[in-house]
């Protein structure tokens, strides 16, 4: 073997070492995911608990999905980190500001470093960008406040235009699109993602009471979905929360911190679907659709539907017996 | 020589027999007469207690809560009110335990069952052990009573079945009544003597059907439980509560009342105004103790209101017959 081959050998190492820094996202076929285990849940004690604050779970190599303990704020929403060549996204914030009780910014830190390490690459800047306005996905945003090389989007469009080009966020090679879905919150957005074929809709549409405020611009989300979803192959929708149990239409109380057999995160498109067929039914009048997987609520308050009973619109204070 | 030796140790023996028989009865007969003297609740004049500052009031983040599981507040020498931590449950019950002589009276036993998170039975033991110190008694009964028949009230009351010496009232409406003595259920007022402490006991359905209220005439407190306290009143039968509510006025203007106490706070400070059903902090709650104010105000309500739905008034909501978990979330 002359120098000529262990040259070539040598440049061929040296191009390949520098490829790996480099994902392709640009597949053809989707990522592979991983959900083959349980979400933390809470305690019959919440003092007693002593799951983690922050349960992190990593859907792939670029994509991790982490819960907010139920013990620490009963709304356990969920957030999720995605990864591309340039940039990372945290995908809301969760429903605690304070970082004793909901160590947001140190988990994120820990799952980032660990991944730019394992894949030989610098930390990467971070958008931290809640899909909605609602307090359980933006009260951990001031953790980042003062964090370097991180981009702040709060939710309104001048905030959002400040990072998105042709509403796409575009995180070096791994490209979302973004679609406004108002309806539930009017600052609610979703994002679609091509490579991993994921579906991040926010507090707009996961397994749970889904209180309609705006009836046509909700209608109409629900149906810009739908086309996406006619065009583009989506394997997970994962939402921002979840309030129902694993039985078909039995959801839990209002507040409830401990929640065994809950139904698990992700939906797929033929909720979308049925959830515009229910839209379309409900078609602005006062009502309460009862799906296996979710509620749909029109013209009533969030509480107007809760655990144990089956329908319940202001009217039923007629019935005499309640048991 | 020999049976005088004997029969002067028989005479020794003999008297100190005599005398250690003797000196015993003059304990014992000194010890009872002062057990006698030590407690009396007389009904005349008022037996005062204080109530906390501040009840525990769970904690922003529950995982996170440091208070005990079981607050203990002695009201007064005879009188203890307890809570449960809201971090467990969110109920945040109250829980009464009266002393009489050689007995005591635990009501409600709180939401949680288990003695590892909520150890309600180690806290009664504690306090009724320290109290039989003080008091210079000892092995008193307990028994172990219930206001109604609602899981929020007597989940731990199963920690309490293998106590000895205690007397469990039973989970079951026939049960309850047989122990109270009351055979014409509600309208009965019956009086129940808790060791020399006269305690006047009546039906007060119409939140759950077995309810009961007890009036102490030596504190001059009137406990109300579930029927009647600052927060959501949820009442299933409607006539019967309106009758509950004007009969406890008519007890309040018989008897003199110090407050009402009860089971639970939901109200915040501002009038009208709940903490949302399942909230596990509330950090500026108002007192758990009522005021014969606010009873006139129920039972002026009793007068306005005639259909099913959900009422504000300044201390406490009505619900009438509105399911408990419906809720004025927006």
């Amino acid at each position: 073997m002359g120098i000529k081959h262990v040259l070539l050998v040598f440049l061929i190492m040296l191009i390949s070492t520098s490829l790996l820094a480099q994902v392709d996202f640009e597949s053809d076929t989707p990522a592979p995911g991983n959900l083959r285990f349980t979400w933390i849940h809470g305690s019959v004690s919440a003092m007693a608990n002593t799951d983690v604050r922050i349960q992190v779970h990593r859907y792939n190599e670029h994509t991790y999905m982490l819960r907010q303990n139920p013990a620490t704020h009963w709304e356990a929403p969920f957030m999720y980190l995605l990864m591309g060549n340039q940039r990372a996204v945290l995908l809301d914030t969760g429903a605690t500001e304070e970082a004793e009780y909901f160590p947001l910014r140190q988990v994120v830190d820990g799952v980032l470093q660990r991944w730019a390490y394992a894949q030989g690459v610098d930390m990467p800047e971070l958008v931290v960008m809640p899909l909605g306005s609602d307090q359980s996905q933006n009260a951990g945003i001031g953790q980042f406040s003062d964090r370097p090389n991180t981009i702040l989007v709060t939710p309104d469009a001048d905030s959002r235009g400040s990072v998105l080009e042709n509403e796409l966020l575009d995180l070096g090679g791994r490209v979302l699109q973004v679609l406004p879905t108002p309806g539930l919150d009017s600052a609610a957005v979703s994002l679609y993602d091509a490579w991993a074929e994921l579906l991040f809709t926010g507090n707009a549409f996961y397994p749970g009471r889904l209180v309609i405020r705006d009836f046509p611009a909700y209608r109409t989300s629900l149906q810009a979905l739908v086309d996406l979803t006619a065009s583009q192959s989506v394997s997970n929708i994962f939402g921002g929360r979840i309030e129902m149990t694993e039985h078909p239409g039995l959801d839990y109380r209002l507040r409830a911190n401990y929640r065994p057999d809950e139904r698990v995160l992700q939906l797929q498109t033929q909720h979308l679907e049925s959830a515009l067929l229910a839209v379309t039914l409900i078609n602005g009048a006062t009502d309460i659709r009862i799906m296996d997987d979710f509620i749909l609520m029109h013209g009533v308050g969030r509480g107007a539907r809760d655990w144990g009973y089956p329908v319940f619109i202001p009217e039923a204070f007629q019935n005499v017996n309640t048991r | 020589m020999k049976s005088i030796n004997k029969r002067r140790e028989a005479l020794q023996t003999t008297a100190g027999i005599m005398l250690v028989a003797s000196s015993l009865l003059v304990f014992d007969v000194a010890f009872s007469a002062f057990e006698d003297a030590s407690l009396s609740f007389p009904l005349e004049g008022r037996a005062v207690g204080e109530f906390p500052d501040q009840w525990i009031h769970g904690s922003k983040s529950a995982m996170d809560n440091t208070d005990p599981a079981v607050q203990i507040h002695a009201y007064n020498d005879h009188t203890y009110i307890l809570r449960e931590n809201k971090a467990i449950n969110y109920e945040g019950a109250f829980m009464y335990l009266f002393f009489g002589n050689g007995v005591a009276m635990l009501i409600d036993q709180g939401s949680t069952s288990s003695p590892a998170l909520f150890p309600l039975r180690e806290a009664v033991d504690e306090i009724i052990l320290e109290w039989e110190t003080r008091h210079n008694q000892s092995n008193i009964e307990l028994i172990v009573a219930n206001s109604h028949l609602h899981g929020d009230h007597y989940a731990a009351w199963n920690q309490f079945v293998d106590r000895p010496n205690t007397v469990m009232v039973g989970l079951t409406h026939e049960e309850m009544m047989a122990f109270w003595k009351i055979d014409n259920y509600p309208q009965q007022i019956v009086t129940y003597d808790l060791g020399g402490r006269e305690l006047v006991v009546t039906g007060t359905p119409g939140h759950q059907g077995s309810e009961l209220a007890i009036y102490d005439g030596w504190t001059d407190l009137l406990y109300t439980g579930d029927m009647f306290y600052r927060g959501r009143l949820y009442l299933d039968d409607w006539d019967a509560w309106v009758s509950s509510i004007r009969k406890l006025r008519s007890i309040a203007d018989q008897n003199p009342v110090a407050h009402l106490v009860n089971n639970h706070i939901e109200m915040t400070r501002e009038p009208g105004v709940d903490y949302p059903i399942g909230t596990t902090w509330q950090p500026n709650e108002p007192p758990m103790q009522m005021t014969l104010n606010m009873l006139d105000q129920a039972v002026e309500a009793t007068y306005e209101i005639e259909n099913p739905g959900i009422y504000h008034y300044d201390d406490f909501l009505i619900y009438n017959q509105v399911p408990w978990a419906y809720t004025t979330d927006p």
